[in-house]
Parts: C-alpha cells; structure tokens; sequence
C-alpha cells in the first residue's frame, strides 16, 4: 500500500495494514528508505520488516513505538551503526541519504557517519576539555589552523546554545557540566564537522525537565539547517517537536504521517491504542 | 467501541466527564418540563423547584470546565479522547444555555400567572414538545456519539422555527386587538423565544460531534 503523505492530509486507509506500509512524502527527501529488512542474526530473523518510508530535508522526524518495536535499530541503519555488530545486516532494500545508497561499495563508513551524526540517550562527552571534545572531529579531518578551530568551536557551541555558558571555561573538563549541557556539548561535538542529518536517539530520556525543554528548544532551532531524526518514548515530546511522525511496532511501519493528523485522527488502530495508552 | 486505557484513572475521569455531561442534559430537561407545566397548569408552586436547582445547573457546569481542564492537564488526551473532551466542553457551554432559558421561563411564570389567563398561551406547548425532543435527541446524540444525528436534528429545529414564527405573529397580532393584555402576550412571546432557542442549542450540540 503506497501513501502519498504531503504536509496537510493523513491518506492511510482505515484497516490495519496486511501489506508493508510505504510512507513517500512530496516534497524534497533527504533519507529514501526502499523496503528495508534488518537482522541481528545472519538474516535467520528480520527485527526490521520491509520498511519503506521518506525522510524530508530539514524537517524533525520521530520514530514512537513500544520497547523492541525496532525503531532506534531503523535509527542506526542510517549511518550504519548498525555495522559494528558482526551478525548484523540489512537484508533486503536499500538506504540513500541525498540520492546515494549508504550501502554501495565507493561508501566511505567514516565519511557518512560525518555526514549522518549521532546523538545518544546517554550523553558521552570524550574525557576531555569542553574545547577539545568539538575540535576533535574538525582536527582529525585535518584542520589544523587555531583560528579555523576556534570559529569552529564558537560557531558549533552557539548552535547547540551552550556557548554562552561556556565560553569562559573552554579548557575545563566537559565532566564538569550538568547533565542537559553536556549533552548539547555532544550536539555542539555533532554540528562541528557540518553534517546533513542528526540522529538522536532519546536524547532527554535522562535529563530533568529543564534541561529536556532546552534540549527540545535547540532541536527547533537545529531544524532549519539540519534533517533530524529522533526516537523518543515520550508521545508529548513528539507532538511538542516533530513535523512527522512514524509509529512501528513488531518490526514494521504502521503508520506514518504528519505529527499534527498522526496525534489527531490516526488512521489505524494500533497507532490510536498506542498513543491513547490502551496498550504498550 | 475503544478499548480500556491502561491507566485506569484515565477511563475513570472520561466517565466521570462525560456522566456529568449528561446529568446536566438530563437537568435541564427535566426543569423544562416543570417550567412549562407550572405555566401551562397555572402551579405556581412548581417554579420553586427549578428555581431552587438554578444555582446547582450553574455549579454542574463550571465543574465539567473543570474536570475537563484537569483531564487535559493530567492525562494529555490525544485522537479520540482528545476530541471528546473538547466535545464535552462545547456541549456542557450549549446546555448551560439552556439552563439559562429554563430558568428565565421559571421567573416570568409567576408574572404570567399574576394575570388572566390568555388562550394563547396554549401556543406554547406544542413549540415545547418539539423542543423537547430536539433537546432528547440531542443528549442521546452525545451520549451515542452519534454525528449523524445533526441533520435529523436539523429537521425538526426548522419545525421549531415555523411554530415560533406562528407564536410571534400570533401574539403580535393579539396585542394589537387586546392590548389589555400586551403584558402577559409579551410574557408569552418571550417564554416561545426561548424555546425557541432551545432547539438552536439542541442543533448546536449535534452539530459539534461533527469533525
């Protein structure tokens, strides 16, 4: 089943799907996913079920669905993360961010994962000074000039709104920030080396509410240069933040639309359950 | 019929709202009824009893704006929920109305009966009867969340029309030829005015199921 999704209308039917669900978007798509399955196990069992859904450019897409629904295994497929585990691979499909299968042969890993960064649950900052952790991707890439750095260091911390807080301590410890700045510190760490795309993968799930909204507040800024794409288990944080909304379960696509017609009128049960809390 | 949330405060104060909801409906109508009767039986007696409940319809309503606000607050509705909470709210604002018109019919009874008896005032029953179904249908309409009712509702508003437009040119034309009793005929007039309006309201209520 094919829905054409545009910006203004939820076109799914109203019976839950029997057949794979395909999200295409009018408009320009920054990440083209074309059936996509997914193993952990040689391809024995598919955790990703023939996924085919678009992701606009400089738009906030989130990913709901219950625990194990594989939504942040689709999360690390786009700048295959996924690769790390040995058994692990795409079975059928592909995956192109800006027209080029991220599987192809010419793909360089390390190019794509500058091009499609990550921010994780539980912020990482490396342990090292605050001005270190967003020059160290620009340095490897072989920046060297200090000026060139430390405009790299401003620019990337003012996007991510931590600079003001920051300036006056560049050479301290990122250990020494609370736990909602060093978290934009590995989103300032993300934006140094320029990508396309964000990735976050419940990046508040372990801030205090404060800092979740400031979080929130620099992902709505973020949004006008950068594709981003988050799994979050909050239901509110997606209709606070998000343009689209795709809710999986079991490994498949159920639904996906707008966040505005997908929190309103769903069209399918298992999305309206889902979000009501008639089931988790 | 969806199914049970998991939180099971959730279903717990969507009953309560919506209960609410109807227990006002059903107040309403059945101080219409009294209303009228206490005009059309001369039983002056019975207008206290729905003046004494005046200040509980007023109570009932503000605490639906209230359970609904909590509602919104606490349990962040969505889809279906959502849409019935805010379906709650508009219908609770159309019924405090029509407590507002029963009440006014309440007060100028007493002023009715302090006068001779007029024959137009049996005019008013069957604009009643008429109301009072509109106003039936449309609690069951909400109750049923039934958005089809609108155009059956719809139907029977414009037979409420007609019979009030016969009322006003009725009584318009009796003050001209008795204007002895323009009192009473004014009193009358306004008492089908807000029947009148009653089954703008009912109409009014059916309508907001649509989506």
């Amino acid at each position: 089943m094919v829905i054409e999704m545009n910006q203004e209308t939820a076109t799914l039917g109203k019976e839950t799907p029997d057949e794979p669900v395909i999200g295409r978007i009018k408009g320009k798509t920054m990440i083209e996913c074309n059936d996509v399955s997914f193993s952990y196990d040689n391809g024995k069992t598919n955790t990703l079920d023939h996924i085919s859904l678009d992701i606009p450019e400089k738009q906030v897409t989130a990913f709901i669905g219950p625990s194990g629904c594989g939504k942040s295994t689709f999360l690390r497929c786009f700048n295959r993360m996924n690769d790390l585990i040995d058994s692990a691979r795409i079975t059928s499909g592909s995956i192109n961010i800006m027209g080029q299968d991220i599987h192809a042969p010419e793909v360089d890993v390390i190019e794509l994962r500058k091009q499609v960064g990550m921010v994780f649950q539980k912020y990482n900052p490396f342990p090292k000074s605050i001005y270190e952790n967003v020059s160290y991707g620009p340095r490897i890439q072989g920046v060297r000039d200090k000026k060139e750095l430390d405009a790299i260091v401003e620019r990337s911390l003012k996007g991510a709104a931590l600079w003001d807080e920051v300036k006056d301590r560049l050479n301290s410890s990122a250990f020494g920030l609370s736990g909602g700045q060093q978290q934009r510190l590995c989103i300032a760490r993300a934006i140094a080396v320029q990508p396309h795309v964000i990735l976050m993968d419940e990046p508040c799930s372990a801030l205090d509410p404060i800092a979740t909204a400031k979080v929130e507040e620099l992902i709505m800024e973020l949004r006008e240069k950068y594709t981003i794409v988050i799994v979050t288990h909050s239901m509110q944080q997606a209709s606070r933040i998000s343009d689209n909304t795709a809710f999986f379960y079991l490994g498949k696509l159920i639904e996906y639309d707008t966040t505005k017609t997908l929190f309103s009128t769903p069209s399918q049960k298992q999305t309206e359950d889902y979000i009501s809390g008639r089931f988790g | 019929m969806p199914g049970k949330h998991i939180l099971a405060s959730f279903d717990e104060a969507l009953t309560g709202l919506k209960e609410d909801v109807l227990e006002l409906g059903v107040l309403c109508r059945s101080n219409l009824s009294i209303s009228i009767n206490a005009l059309l039986k001369r039983e002056l007696d019975q207008v206290a009893q729905v003046l004494s409940v005046q200040d509980d319809m007023i109570s009932l309503a503000t605490r639906i704006d209230e359970d609904a606000m909590n509602l919104i607050v606490r349990f962040q509705p969505v889809a279906s929920d959502l849409r019935f909470v805010l379906h709650s709210m508009k219908v609770a604002a159309n019924l405090d109305r029509i407590a507002s018109h029963v009440v006014k019919i309440a007060k100028r009874t007493p002023k009715i009966l302090a006068i001779a008896e007029v024959v137009e005032v049996n005019l008013l029953e069957p604009l009643y009867l008429r109301a009072d179904q509109a106003l039936g249908q449309s609690i069951v309409a909400y109750s049923d969340n039934n958005p089809e009712a609108v155009s059956e509702l719809s139907e029977e508003d414009n037979e409420i029309d007609k019979l009030y437009k016969k009322a006003r040119k009725t009584y318009t034309s009796a003050i001209e030829d008795s204007p002895e009793h323009y009192k009473e005929l004014i009193h009358l007039m306004f008492v089908a005015r807000s029947l009148e309006r009653i089954g703008d309201h009912a109409v009014h209520i059916a309508e907001i199921l649509v989506d």
